[in-house]
């Protein structure tokens, strides 16, 4: 870390504390690691969405009866599966569909969450028993099983409908931290200030209490990031992910379930495992430099 | 204490009524009914309504739930489609091998944990701390999946190291006793060594913050002014401090296993609880998965009261609540 050039300091310099965006970004900066991360999963987002958007489901229903299970050669980089389809377009439709589901449920469940928690801990009282007993209730159930359940009674579901089955348990975590949070802030000097000078209740919430805790709530959605990426792939590999013919990385994952693919067959299943363990681990690496930036205590840039 | 104990098994109650009506509602979508499982599928159609009569398949739904319930209280799950047998039976020859894994997972996790979690904070920011900083970032980005998936090419395919599936030998199996308990760890080794890495990180990383706290911590100063030899002070002074809360998340591993219990048990095709919760909603034997969920929610709740009623024995200055 390089030390700054010592500049005077205006009195505009003093009053206006830097923006969560900013320090974050210092925060970065100064991590090697959480720096290469970000990249390489900026490169891997934009690669699987913009470069491969060519990729769709015409290349994925693309069978070659003569090449079923082949390995990776010229053709196919990453060989054939059971049904002779290139494996490189499935892995590529299979990151953008895992990709795309544990942002939206990371997003789902923060919107959720949020709300939720914001108007429990402003308002207390009966709101807060009510919405604390049912968050109760939800954390103590085992929700994988229930997911798993709800999955296999519906009978026709798409991706959106997967990511809401997901959200509707997802949100829980989420909530209990902005609820906290915020019925830290509502007891300050600020928030009393404001309800003095008749600052309407969704006012002092939206846009003076969430702005003091948004950090905080970024930091929980970046680490939840890489586990409703889990999730998914644990729900696809067990069979209950997505519909059956559309690729996830759990998907391919699943193809191991068979011991002879396990054994034998490499590449049906081991890109995917690589890339979500990569992803998993950048996921990680940029969250832990969030964290720091949302704690003063912490930063080291 | 007690008195929180009680009132928390108490609430237990209209939670576990809650979940109870919830699932058998969705259990209502499921296909096939608690017949298919008990008749002769020989039975004539005239026969089978006179059965579903008789055994109250169109009673509105309070009355069936009522039933459902009742028996449930007494321990009576209903009859398993798939195996022909009480669902109190399936459940509790599958709770044993999930019982044995579960401890060895939990077991190795310590092992590996406090070590590591110790070393790492007794020498922060070294190589040792840097090396098992690295270790467990990894193990936290490993789905139980992967990390089983690989362990069984290498450890299995490749090297034959462990058996792949099962319990135990045939071999073992006939030669008895110490054969068989050999035989049993055999199997089981690998799937709860699997189960302990990938579930270090938390510990690991929890012990190494409350390590590096408490070198600032105003008794370990004094005890350090006073010339207190390095290595007494961590032993002494800060080691017994720092596992106070790390006893707590024995009961937190109570439900972190039997969660990790449905993934790591279908990869390793080992027989317990949670590939048997699998095979029934495959197989669509509600029953079973039914009693599985209330299960496991009885579980979870009891390891988070255990957990606190470990941490209050440890440190009585707190209060739970």
């Amino acid at each position: 870390m390089t030390k700054a050039e010592y500049k005077p300091k205006t009195p505009e310099d003093v009053s206006r504390a830097p923006s969560f965006f900013r320090v974050l970004w210092r925060e970065i900066k100064s991590d090697k690691l959480a720096l290469i991360s970000l990249i390489l999963l900026a490169a891997l987002f934009m690669f699987v969405y913009l470069a491969a958007s060519g990729v769709t489901g015409d290349a994925v229903v693309t069978v070659s009866l003569k090449k079923i299970n082949t390995p990776p050669s010229a053709g196919h980089i990453l060989g054939t599966d059971p049904s002779g389809r290139d494996m490189f377009t499935q892995l590529v439709v299979g990151a953008r569909n895992s990709i795309s589901i544990a942002i939206g449920i990371t997003l789902l469940c923060g919107l959720i969450g949020t709300v939720v928690g914001l108007f429990a801990g402003f308002y207390g009282g009966l709101i807060d028993n009510i919405v604390m007993r049912i968050i109760d209730f939800f954390s103590m159930l085992p929700t994988l099983m229930l997911v798993i359940v709800v999955v296999s009674v519906i009978p026709k579901y798409n991706v959106f409908t997967f990511i809401l089955i997901l959200s509707a348990f997802g949100w829980i975590f989420n909530a209990r931290l902005t609820r906290a949070k915020t019925l830290q802030q509502s007891g300050l000097d600020y928030v009393s200030a404001a309800r003095t000078l008749g600052t309407p209740n969704w006012k002092i919430m939206f846009a003076q209490v969430l702005p003091n805790i948004i950090s905080i709530v970024i930091v929980n959605l970046t680490l939840s990031l890489a586990g409703n990426m889990g999730i998914e792939v644990g729900l696809s590999f067990l069979g209950f992910g997505l519909p059956f013919g559309v690729p996830s990385l759990g998907t391919h994952l699943g193809y191991a379930r068979i011991p002879e693919n396990l054994r034998l067959r490499w590449w049906l299943w081991l890109p995917a495992a690589l890339l979500i363990v990569i992803m998993m681990l950048c996921i990680n690496f940029v969250g832990q430099a969030v964290k720091r930036a949302a704690d003063a205590k912490q930063r080291t840039g | 204490m007690w008195k929180t104990v009680i009132r928390r098994l108490l609430i237990l109650i209209p939670q576990l009524f809650v979940l109870s009506v919830f699932i058998f509602f969705i259990a209502q979508y499921m296909p096939g009914d608690a017949l298919t499982g008990r008749i002769d599928p020989k039975t004539s159609p005239k026969r089978l309504e006179e059965l579903r009569q008789m055994w109250g398949f169109y009673d509105p739904w309070h009355v069936k739930y009522g039933r459902w319930m009742g028996n449930a209280i007494k321990g009576d799950f209903g009859i398993s489609f798939a195996y022909k047998v009480p669902v109190t039976q399936v459940v509790m020859e599958k709770a044993r091998n999930t019982f044995w894994l579960g401890l060895l997972t939990v077991g190795l996790t310590y092992l590996l944990a406090i070590p590591l979690g110790v070393l790492s904070g007794r020498y922060h920011d070294k190589i040792p701390d840097r090396t098992i900083t690295l270790y467990s970032y990894l193990a936290l980005a490993m789905p139980t999946i992967i990390a089983g998936l690989l362990a069984i090419l290498v450890f299995s395919f490749k090297l034959g190291w462990f058996p792949y599936g099962g319990t135990v030998s045939a071999e073992a199996y006939e030669r008895g006793n110490i054969y068989y308990i050999l035989s049993r760890l055999h199997h089981m080794f690998l799937p709860a060594l699997t189960g302990a890495v990938v579930s270090t990180s938390a510990i690991i990383q929890f012990l190494r913050s409350e390590i590096v706290d408490y070198e600032q911590a105003d008794f370990v100063i004094t005890a350090r002014s006073k010339g207190v030899p390095q290595r007494v002070i961590y032993s002494r002074h800060i080691f017994r401090n720092s596992m106070i809360p790390v006893a707590s998340f024995m009961g937190y591993s109570i439900s972190g296993v039997l969660t990790g219990s449905i993934f790591l048990e279908t990869v390793f095709a080992y027989p317990g609880m949670g590939r048997l919760f699998i095979d029934s909603v495959l197989s669509r034997d509600y029953s079973v998965a039914n009693a599985l969920i209330i299960f496991f929610a009885i579980l979870i709740v009891l390891g988070t009261l255990l957990s606190d009623i470990i941490m209050y024995i440890v440190d009585p200055r707190l209060k739970i609540k």
